[in-house]
């Protein structure tokens, strides 16, 4: 497999259209990666030459068609590590990567920042998990809660509180601080419902509808052809948002009774981890379309324009096998003309030639929130 | 307040107070430059702007529409400063629009003025589409006014000299701000459906509203009627030869074919004559600290000054065909005079000392082993203005010296790692890492990212 192919059809699974990969060479950003069967990674880049269909090309076709930073160089090795491709072990492995410096100061600021919330957000829901599962088993959450949720006393505690939890469900105490922590350690990336600071995926959830509304409202105000490529793109993201939404809406549920931590806790377990990685996998590319869009709020209406061509290029088009809308529900073909017609030659991703100056505008967007 | 004595007098006063202005803080200097705004087209008011335009030129506040300054909007990239117009370029001299704005407001009807200063105030400033709405019916009548007052300079000695003085070349310049304005609402509208100037490269959307207005304007028939429309945008491209080369290609039928080769010939003789005359000026950038101008941080200037040497190889290499389709030796000369002369600005300019501003930045006894996050920024930007101007050395024939300069910095950045990977207690430091990186970005931005993923490897293999 070490030749360029081109797929004319449109994945059926979240598998098939693979995960994005915040890459920061122009031509390769958020090129998604998918795992073949022979175990190794190869990459689709959707309409890089304005054509149609999507590019899949293993790595080492890449230096053939363009220069690759050494950021996304050492950030495939990375890749290359992980035991298990998820659109969560693939942006841990992406802010490891970018907190080393290799993206520019900024970037790696900001991803040093984001690990550091993260980690203490994990904290917060372990925390919270065991205050709730006090309160369901009406044991005192009071001590507990007056040490904080850092520190030897407070691990202490926990312990305690989960040894008593363990005795009144007849688990061994090991057994229950194991499933608390597998708990928290899924539900992180969201957050109890019970939790009053949000998970980062439901902050996503927010952050995508207001980018929602101002594309739609956008493509309302834009009298050119280019409104269409908002709506298809405002159209995408609804889709992707109730779908998220009813995935959160059954976790929450889910999570209201956490009795089942101490009973079927493996059903339970999967019930919730299904949940999660559905929302990550629904979510998965929209951070860096929010920030992109985001990033030209200011700009004039050409700039808008043109990075809407953008943002149609990379939307997350939910495959119809995950329940998504089958492909002929969207004139796409049009709708890449559009496209096409709106993109500079010569430009950012559009040249093989390493520019630095465009390298340095993704670097710019990895830096605003990771 | 007609009293000419009395108006100079004023002009002077606002003149040094702008001066004094100068040295104030950017704040207050802002505040001051706001309050000015405030007090409109007063007598001497653009005699005090003119000595505030360099601070403001680096500062950029955000502009208050007024009535006069929408009515010069689509023309504004035709504009210089006195010090820097040039002749028979189709330029306007910013020393001339007082005097243009003053006589056309004279003639405009008070109730046109006076609605258009109403519109400006119900308007969103910001956008430029609803700002092209309300200055529509300005634009029109005041080209018109302007025909007006070209007539009446032309044949009235006296109201020439009383206004423009005895040069006929504010006639011209006249002239051309006419001619926009008849198309104040096509350029405008061009201008939102056009990339922010400078423009790169165009799309073929952009390329398609171009050749849409060029249709509307006289298309085939009647190429010469969309000339305004091209001089501005011209004025826009960095890369004007892109347009140029748009008009040869334009399908013209009959006698429209010598219209538009004589209109290719003309507008041509403009973009390289332009081109030519910034590329005659670069070398006289106001120095750091000189009248006017606020400190310029060196890092900043020398950005600036490869993106000028930049546009400019970039725009006269665009205008190749363009000059030779002039067939004329004087100007092929100029041309090639023009690369030598921006080559020997990069040289002294860009390159002079660039590898002790780096070091500078990077290696600076600063209490710790990485450099810290805002010189690196620096650092950055230093390279990354460097490695512009390698992009430019072949076309300019500066490559020996540019590529010199690249190996000494490298050499640099290794005899730094070096020495940093010697010292003890260099491996696991997570300092020493993150200096690696900081001096693998460097070497990307100059070298390749090849040659940073081979030092990469290098450097941490030595640190474990």
């Amino acid at each position: 497999m070490s030749q360029v192919k081109t797929l004319d059809t449109s994945p059926g699974t979240f598998g098939e259209r693979g995960i994005a990969v915040p890459f920061t060479t122009p031509m390769l950003s958020q090129a998604r990666m998918r795992p073949t069967r022979q175990g190794e990674l190869e990459f689709l880049l959707p309409s890089f030459t304005g054509g149609k269909g999507v590019y899949i090309m293993p790595w080492r076709s890449l230096p053939t068609i363009m220069t690759v930073t050494l950021h996304d160089r050492l950030l495939y090795e990375a890749l290359l590590d992980l035991k298990e491709y998820t659109p969560d072990t693939v942006r841990q492995a992406s802010l490891t990567v970018q907190a080393s410096g290799v993206a520019g100061g900024d970037a790696s600021l900001a991803a040093e920042k984001t690990l550091a919330l993260e980690l203490g957000y994990r904290a917060l829901t372990h925390f919270t998990l065991v205050t709730e599962l006090l309160k369901l088993a009406r044991l005192d959450a009071g001590e507990l809660l007056a040490t904080g949720i850092t520190g030897s006393e407070s691990r202490r505690l926990i312990r305690i509180s989960l040894g008593q939890l363990a005795q009144r469900a007849n688990l061994p105490v090991d057994e229950m601080v194991t499933r608390v922590e597998v708990l928290a350690n899924l539900m992180a990336p969201v957050g109890l419902p019970q939790c009053q600071q949000l998970g980062r995926l439901r902050m996503l959830l927010g952050e995508l509808d207001r980018t929602r509304a101002s594309l739609q409202r956008w493509g309302t105000t834009d009298f050119s052809e280019v409104s269409q490529l908002a709506a298809f793109v405002a159209d995408t993201a609804k889709a992707a948002l109730d779908m998220a939404r009813d995935r959160l809406a059954r976790l929450d549920n889910r999570c209201r009774d956490l009795g089942a931590v101490a009973g079927d806790f493996r059903a339970f377990r999967a019930a919730v981890a299904e949940d999660v990685t559905r929302m990550t996998w629904l979510l998965d590319g929209w951070p860096f379309l929010i920030r992109l869009w985001d990033s030209v709020a200011d700009r004039p209406l050409e700039t808008q324009q043109s990075t809407m061509g953008e943002l149609f290029r990379l939307a997350p088009l939910i495959p119809a096998g995950e329940g998504g809308k089958e492909p002929s529900a969207y004139d796409l073909e049009t709708l890449s003309k559009i496209q096409t017609r709106w993109l500079r030659m010569g430009e950012d991703w559009r040249t093989g030639a390493l520019d630095m100056t465009a390298v340095m505008r993704i670097e710019a967007l990895k830096a605003t929130a990771s | 307040m007609s009293d000419p004595a009395f108006s100079d007098s004023i002009g002077a006063q606002w003149q040094t107070l702008a001066r004094d202005a100068i040295r104030l803080s950017d704040t207050k200097f802002l505040q001051i430059y706001a309050l000015l705004e405030q007090l409109g087209d007063k007598p001497g008011i653009a005699g005090a702007f003119d000595a505030m335009r360099p601070r403001l030129t680096q500062l950029r506040p955000p502009r208050r529409p007024t009535v006069s300054r929408l009515f010069f909007r689509p023309a504004e990239d035709l504009f210089d400063d006195p010090g820097a117009y040039t002749r028979r370029l189709q330029r306007i001299s910013r020393g001339t629009l007082p005097t243009c704005w003053k006589l056309v407001r004279a003639r405009l009807d008070g109730k046109l003025v006076d609605g258009v200063a109403q519109g400006i105030l119900k308007a969103d400033p910001r956008d430029p589409r609803v700002m092209a709405k309300v200055a529509a019916p300005l634009w029109e009548a005041g080209a018109h006014a302007l025909v007006v007052i070209a007539n009446e300079a032309e044949n009235n000695l006296r109201f020439m000299v009383d206004n423009f003085g005895r040069d006929d070349d504010v006639l011209r310049q006249v002239q051309t701000l006419r001619d926009v304005l008849l198309l104040g609402g096509i350029i405008e509208d061009l201008k939102q459906r056009l990339p922010e100037r400078p423009i790169g490269d165009l799309a073929e959307s952009h390329a398609d509203a171009i050749k849409g207005v060029m249709a509307q304007l006289g298309g085939a028939e009647n190429p010469q009627a969309a000339a305004p429309v091209l001089l501005v945008l011209t004025a826009r491209m960095l890369r004007p030869g892109v347009v140029l080369k748009m008009l040869t290609d334009m399908r013209v039928t009959g006698s429209s074919q010598a219209e538009r080769d004589a209109l290719t010939r003309d507008l041509s003789g403009v973009v390289v004559g332009n081109l030519l005359r910034q590329t005659g000026s670069i070398a006289k950038e106001p120095e750091p600290g000189a009248a006017g101008a606020a400190p310029l941080d060196p890092v900043q200037k020398l950005g600036a000054l490869a993106a000028v040497a930049e546009r400019l190889t970039d725009g006269l290499t665009s205008v190749n065909d363009s000059v030779a389709i002039l067939r004329d030796k004087k100007i092929v000369d100029r041309v090639s005079a023009a690369r030598s002369e921006i080559g020997e600005f990069v040289l002294t300019t860009v390159l002079g000392d660039v590898e002790k501003t780096l070091a500078g930045l990077m290696y600076a006894a600063n209490g710790g082993v990485s450099t810290p996050p805002d010189e690196m920024k620096r650092a950055e930007a230093t390279a990354l203005a460097l490695r512009r101007s390698a992009k430019l050395a072949n076309h300019l024939g500066i490559q020996r010296e540019v590529n010199a300069k690249i190996l000494e910095i490298r050499r640099e950045i290794d005899r730094q790692m070096d020495r940093m990977m010697s010292a003890p207690g260099a491996r696991g430091n997570p300092e020493v890492r993150r200096q690696m990186f900081n001096n693998l970005r460097l070497m990307e931005i100059l070298a390749g990212s090849d040659e940073a993923e081979r030092l990469y490897r290098e450097w941490s293999r030595r640190l474990g």
